[in-house]
């Protein structure tokens, strides 16, 4: 069983692994060891402080939310793009610039669509 | 800036088709999203067409730009498959989409995420570079969940786009995976490059290699549908608009196909002879489970889906058994066959089945008393699925056939031939309710719109034209070097 | 005109575009289309035969395709052998197409039964013509196709859509072992040409192992197509088909296709002893059974269905023998006659009004003369009367199981022969002697044991109630447009003509191969080949032969026309015997238990697997989760989650069996 350079490689993921699994099994272990334990009824109640939660933990999210998420990974992409491009812009010449305005004009072409589509507002 | 230099103008199809699509995309939005528009249907044909010419046109010269995209024999025909396939299931839909009354459903937007669609699969067929191909297979991919939940007011649809997004994130994870350990043995992405380092990194490193290579198997294997990478087909193929499974079954299977030999053959082809014996062994199973099954379904997509896994099954026949230019011919054949003998197939189940309203198999109860042209185009299509002569279907099997002979692999042969007697019962299951069943009661003579006139016309004059004379493509594609492109 | 012999197929197939594109406006014209179409292919046959008799083999090739290194041709040979079967299969089906005339005149899909015979008949005479195996194949299947088109043709009846779905799905069996012999064949050779084939064979390229494996593969292809046994089960269930269609594709051509593939092919088996011996074997076997089962059944066509099997296994028994000319001949000699008895048993169902049951029948000899007379040559004819043609070609046959056989081959070819005195005459005395039974109208087939016997196949199929409402009259059998009370009568000349032609051919036909004028018909077939010398019967066994074939009509007639031993002496006598018999050895049954069945449950078992292991995965994480803890046991519908389950479980599998099974760990 040859194991080569490329094997020894994934024994430093193996130690993240067990590392990972590790710290929190060990702290709280420790941790049930040491601390005192004295439950009673407003002890274990959600919020020691009195509040009583009310309704359900999941909660639904308005739709638009998740569209609206999208469109600003979207720009968030455009300004990753925009920013090395603008840093070497001038080796990158007319080139570089036209290919950049397509780029922005296609993404221009979708938040237009999604305009149209008035996913932007919320009713 | 060697990126700006290179060869740009062997990417012309691929520019000009984004550009159409996004016109598409755009007039789309401009003239109001709702309502009909058989306008941009016509449009996005035309798009594909004039694409396919320059396809014709500019890739006839093998060329690659930086070996990341690369324009060869094969990548030629694929895209030729591609683009057709996605034509004509343009022209099933057209009709399709203006029998929608639902407010909910955009039909621009269709035309140009089908576009889309064959963008992302003309790049993977053209790429020889782990990420293009992972970009192309993605812009395919996404664009297939979109359309599998087309009409998004149907459950079955939407359920059908939940479970296929869900089930190909999971597949192409597999795909990353697999890569990934490409990437770190080699430290390159470029098939070329893994290629000629495979051999030497398999006697040291066979573990990772084989890891790499099987979990690409099941990514592939579950765009492709192969047993046990199939179980998404049925209930995809079933939830989603017809002419979407089309689309699945044919253009997007095809699309898997061109791929999986793309990497196969170029990145591992030198240790060929390490996976054809699990590859045949994975087909052996397609073949059987996908024929076995098709035998208990009634209902017309459920089958066809099956029948699918089945007919991917073959396909990958000869890629277990010949290595070379010779298997390539094998399958880009087979593949052209099963491009127009399903695609016709499944224009004539979209109208039977919307007509009707039901995708129960009675739904073509008296077919041939309803409309005789479809219940005869059909039959030829079932006929040349079945592997009957003077199809295309037969020539394409009898090939694979001879293929896997001549590889000694004369079991897998055995199990072919005799998988494909059982799928005469459930293929012959159609051709009896057509023609050896009364219509349903209130079933009157079926109009064929005029689209669907064309592409039943054409897949039936192409399957019965390559079952008597396959050598108008076959001399074709013999005298191809299918993946020289360096 | 041998350079134009591609003509023979093309007219039929004229015929058979013409009506499928105008037939509908035609309606009964379509038959005229149909009689000159075969009128001229028999013409051209008749002219290519002169040319070919002291003439050469004639082949005509094109370039088809390319595989790889060897190319495919496709084309057309005239050989001796095929000369002949142009002659036979043009003839029986142009008499075949005149007979529908008056037969089908009723049916208002006259037309698209002209189509049907004319795609048949192309696609026969393609499959004769061909100068290569794999053209042959195509062909075969074709044959097929149209087989189940016409046996399929009153598809309103159930009986005719199952048979025809049996008669094709059982064929296909046959195919796979076609199929697969010729791909190997193909493989080894690099070639499909019968002459390339041939060379190798006799150069010893191929092993014998490998010899004797495709011919038997390829035998496998003629059992189907020929209904030998074990796959004889679809030919009498093939009946339910129109009876011209029964006289033209179920008794004189496309079932002998088996036994010309046998005969084409025939130096790949005399290569193989172990092959020739299977294929003698079975013919025997096939001749015995058949011939048992045709003493019992009462259906008209059901016993000329087991003749013909019966037949065939005479002729492949023959082939099996080396009696290479004698089997062919038979084959000649019974395609007229078994055409002539099944034309004149179409002729008796339409006079008696489409009812089948020789028990409902009688006493038509004064009724129908022609009819009468041409029937009991052609009886006399299969039984072997000299100087008929079935005693000229069945001797041979005779001679060729006792000098290349065993003895146990020539007993079995003589009890058969007797049989089949006995059945042909049993048939001809119910049907035309006695009183006429056929007065009153029950149901006269309430107590045939009919079995539907791949009815479990059709699970596939939706349970689709016919409404019976429907409009049906658009497409009655013709049994129901008859008046039920006439007397039977002769028919008119478009039904006897036919008759009389054939039967003047069941007297003549046997004088090609008279041993008196040195066996012509056996030196143009084996002139060119090497095909060793033919087995010749002395003058004892033509004798032998006579008189067991006396000694058949003999019994037949003190049983069924005298009535000196009751009918059913033999059926009191041993009762299991008989019921085994009318129940055809149970074959059915056992085929759909051991074959069907177990394909649909195989079926059913993936489908299954398809959809448990979903749910049982789904039940398995539940009762897991909820044992880890609730907080990832919030269950969704679960099917999705396991969908991706099992797909990384089956990658997970496929990894680790490709690991331990090739050793990658190492």
């Amino acid at each position: 069983m040859g194991l080569g350079a490329y094997y020894d490689n994934y024994i430093l993921v193996l130690i993240f692994m067990l590392l990972g699994v590790a710290l929190p099994v060990v702290s709280l272990t420790f941790g049930r060891f040491v601390r005192p334990k004295n439950p009673y009824a407003e002890k274990i109640t959600t919020y020691e402080s009195g509040i009583q939660p009310e309704g359900d933990a999941q909660v639904r999210y308005h739709v638009a939310y998740y569209i609206v998420a999208l469109e600003f990974i979207i720009f968030d992409v455009e300004t990753v793009f925009l920013i090395p491009w603008a840093v070497t812009l001038d080796q990158l010449g007319w080139v570089g610039l036209n290919l950049m305005l397509i780029f922005i004009a296609i993404l221009a072409l979708g938040l237009a669509y999604s305009w149209k589509k008035k996913v932007l507002e919320w009713n | 800036m060697t990126a700006f230099d290179a060869n740009w103008s062997l990417m012309t199809p691929e520019i000009v088709l984004a550009a159409l699509a996004l016109l598409v995309f755009t007039i789309d939005f401009m003239t109001g999203i709702h309502g009909k528009k058989p306008f941009i249907g016509r449009l996005s044909v035309l798009s594909l067409l004039v694409t396919a010419v320059l396809v014709v046109v500019t890739n006839s010269t093998s060329g690659s730009i930086a070996e990341v995209f690369v324009v060869d024999p094969f990548a030629m025909v694929f895209k030729l498959i591609i683009l057709i396939g996605v034509a004509m299931v343009i022209l099933i839909s057209m009709n399709f989409l203006d029998r929608e009354r639902n407010a909910e459903v955009y039909q621009g937007e269709y035309y140009s995420i089908m576009l889309f669609a064959a963008l992302g699969a003309m790049i993977m067929v053209s790429s020889a570079d782990l990420i293009t191909l992972f970009i192309g297979l993605e812009i395919l991919s996404i664009s297939s969940y979109v359309l599998a939940g087309f009409k998004k007011y149907s459950r079955p649809s939407t359920e059908a786009a939940i479970k296929y997004v869900v089930l190909g994130g999971t597949a192409s994870a597999f795909i990353l995976y697999g890569m990934s350990f490409l990437y770190g043995l080699t430290g390159s992405t470029s098939l070329l490059e893994i290629g000629q380092a495979i051999p030497m990194l398999f006697e040291e490193y066979t573990f990772v290699v084989m890891m790499s290579f099987l979990f690409m198997l099941a990514g592939f294997g579950f765009k492709i549908s192969i047993v046990p990478f199939h179980m998404w087909a049925p209930d995809v193929y079933e939830g989603a608009p017809t002419p979407v499974t089309a689309f699945l079954s044919v253009v997007s299977k095809l699309a898997g196909f061109g791929i999986i030999l793309r990497v196969f053959f170029l990145g591992f082809g030198g240790v060929y002879q390490e996976w054809a014996f699990i590859i045949a062994v994975i087909a052996a199973i397609t073949m059987i489970a996908g024929n076995f099954i098709a035998l208990t379904q009634t209902n017309v997509k459920r089958l066809m889906a099956y029948s699918g896994i089945a007919q991917a099954g073959y396909l990958l026949v000869p890629v277990a058994t010949v290595v070379g230019d010779v298997g390539i011919n094998m399958i880009v054949f087979y593949s052209v066959a099963y491009l127009m003998m399903t695609l016709g197939a499944f224009a004539v189940i979209t109208l039977v089945t919307e007509d009707t309203g039901t995708s129960d198999l009675s739904s073509f109860a008296g077919l041939y008393q309803r409309a005789p042209y479809l219940a005869i185009a059909m039959t030829v299509f079932l006929v040349s699925l079945a592997g009957l002569p003077l199809t295309a279907g037969f020539i394409g099997k009898a090939y694979i056939f001879f293929g896997a002979v001549a590889g000694e692999m004369l079991w897998l042969a055995i199990i072919m031939i005799v998988t494909s007697v059982i799928s005469f019962f459930y293929y012959f299951g159609f051709i009896k309710q057509m023609f050896m069943t009364d219509p349903r009661p209130n079933d009157k003579e079926l109009a064929v719109p005029g689209s669907m006139q064309t592409v039943v016309t054409v897949s039936l004059a192409v399957t019965v034209i390559l079952g008597i004379l396959p050598g108008l493509v076959l001399d074709i594609f013999n005298t191809f070097n299918w993946m020289a492109f360096f | 005109m041998i350079q134009n012999a591609w003509l023979i197929p093309v007219f039929p197939l004229i015929a058979f575009l013409i009506l499928l594109f105008i037939g509908r406006f035609l309606k009964e014209k379509a038959s005229y289309v149909g009689i000159a179409a075969l009128a001229l292919s028999f013409i051209v046959s008749v002219l290519v035969l002169f040319e070919r008799i002291g003439g050469e083999t004639y082949t005509f090739v094109i370039e088809w395709i390319t595989f790889g290194e060897s190319t495919i041709t496709m084309g057309y040979e005239v050989t001796a052998l095929n000369a002949m079967m142009l002659i036979v299969v043009t003839l029986v089906s142009l008499v075949v197409h005149i007979f529908s005339r008056e037969y089908m005149h009723d049916d208002n899909r006259i037309h698209v039964f002209y189509s049907y015979l004319g795609l048949f008949s192309f696609s026969m005479l393609g499959l004769v013509l061909a100068p290569n195996v794999l053209q042959l194949f195509i062909f075969w299947e074709l044959v097929g196709l149209c087989s189940f088109l016409l046996v399929g043709f009153w598809y309103f009846k159930p009986e005719a859509a199952a048979a025809a779905k049996k008669a094709f799905l059982t064929t296909r069996i046959g195919d796979v072992g076609l199929l697969l012999g010729l791909v190997i064949l193909f493989n080894q050779t690099g070639s499909f040409d019968y002459g390339v084939i041939y060379a190798a064979v006799e150069n010893g390229l191929i092993n014998d192992t490998l010899i004797t494996a495709t011919a038997l593969l390829i035998f496998l292809g003629a059992v189907g197509k020929s209904a030998q046994f074990p796959l004889h089960v679809w030919l009498p269930d093939a009946m339910e088909g129109p009876t011209p269609v029964s006289a033209l594709i179920h008794a004189a051509t496309m079932v002998a296709a088996g036994v010309y593939l046998v005969g084409v092919m025939y130096p790949l088996f005399l290569a193989s002893s172990t092959a020739m011996t299977v294929v003698a074997y079975t013919g025997a076997i096939t001749a015995f059974f058949a011939a048992t089962m045709a003493l019992v059944m009462t259906d008209i066509k059901r016993v000329l269905a087991y003749s013909t099997i019966s037949q065939l296994g005479f002729m492949i028994l023959a082939l099996g023998t080396a009696g290479y000319v004698a089997g062919l001949f038979h084959l000649m000699t019974h395609a007229f006659f078994k055409a002539l008895l099944f034309l004149g048993a179409g002729s008796v169902i339409f006079a008696v009004h489409h009812r089948q049951d020789i028990r409902d029948m009688g006493g038509l000899w004064s009724k129908m003369k022609i009819t009468s007379v041409t029937f009991l040559i052609g009886a006399l004819a299969i039984a072997g009367v000299f100087p008929l043609a079935g005693f000229w070609s069945k001797e041979e046959i005779l001679a060729s199981a006792l000098l290349n056989g065993d003895g146990f081959l020539f007993a079995i070819a003589l009890i058969t022969a007797f049989m089949t005195a006995f059945y042909m005459f049993r048939l001809f005395f119910k049907t035309f002697t006695g009183e006429y039974r056929g007065g009153d109208h029950d149901d006269p087939h309430a107590d045939d044991p009919r079995v539907d016997a791949y009815g479990a196949a059709d699970v596939a199929e939706a349970d689709n109630p016919r409404d019976e409402s429907m409009d049906k009259e658009a497409h009655v059998p013709p049994a129901e447009d008859h008046g039920h009370h006439h007397s039977p009568e002769e028919n008119s000349g478009f039904m006897t003509l036919p008759l009389i032609v054939l039967a003047s051919l069941a007297v003549v036909a046997g004088l090609v191969n008279l041993p008196f004028m040195g066996y012509p018909l056996e030196g143009f077939l084996t002139e060119g080949l090497n095909l060793g010398s033919q087995p010749h019967g002395a003058l004892w066994l033509a004798i032998l032969s006579l008189a067991v074939a006396g000694s058949g009509i003999a019994l037949a007639w003190a049983m069924y026309y005298k009535g000196a031993i009751a009918e059913d002496f033999f059926a009191k006598k041993a009762p299991g015997v008989h019921n085994l018999l009318l129940n055809k050895y149970y074959l059915d049954e056992i085929y759909t238990a051991v074959f069907v069945r177990p394909t649909v449950a195989i079926g059913r078992f993936f489908w299954e697997m398809d959809k448990s292991i979903v749910d049982g995965m789904v039940n398995l994480i539940g009762r897991s989760t909820s044992s880890t803890g609730r907080s990832f046991g919030r269950r969704h519908n679960g099917q999705l989650q396991t969908y991706g389950l099992v797909s990384i479980l089956g990658g997970i599998v496929v990894i680790a069996l490709a690991f331990v099974l090739r050793g990658y760990f190492g």
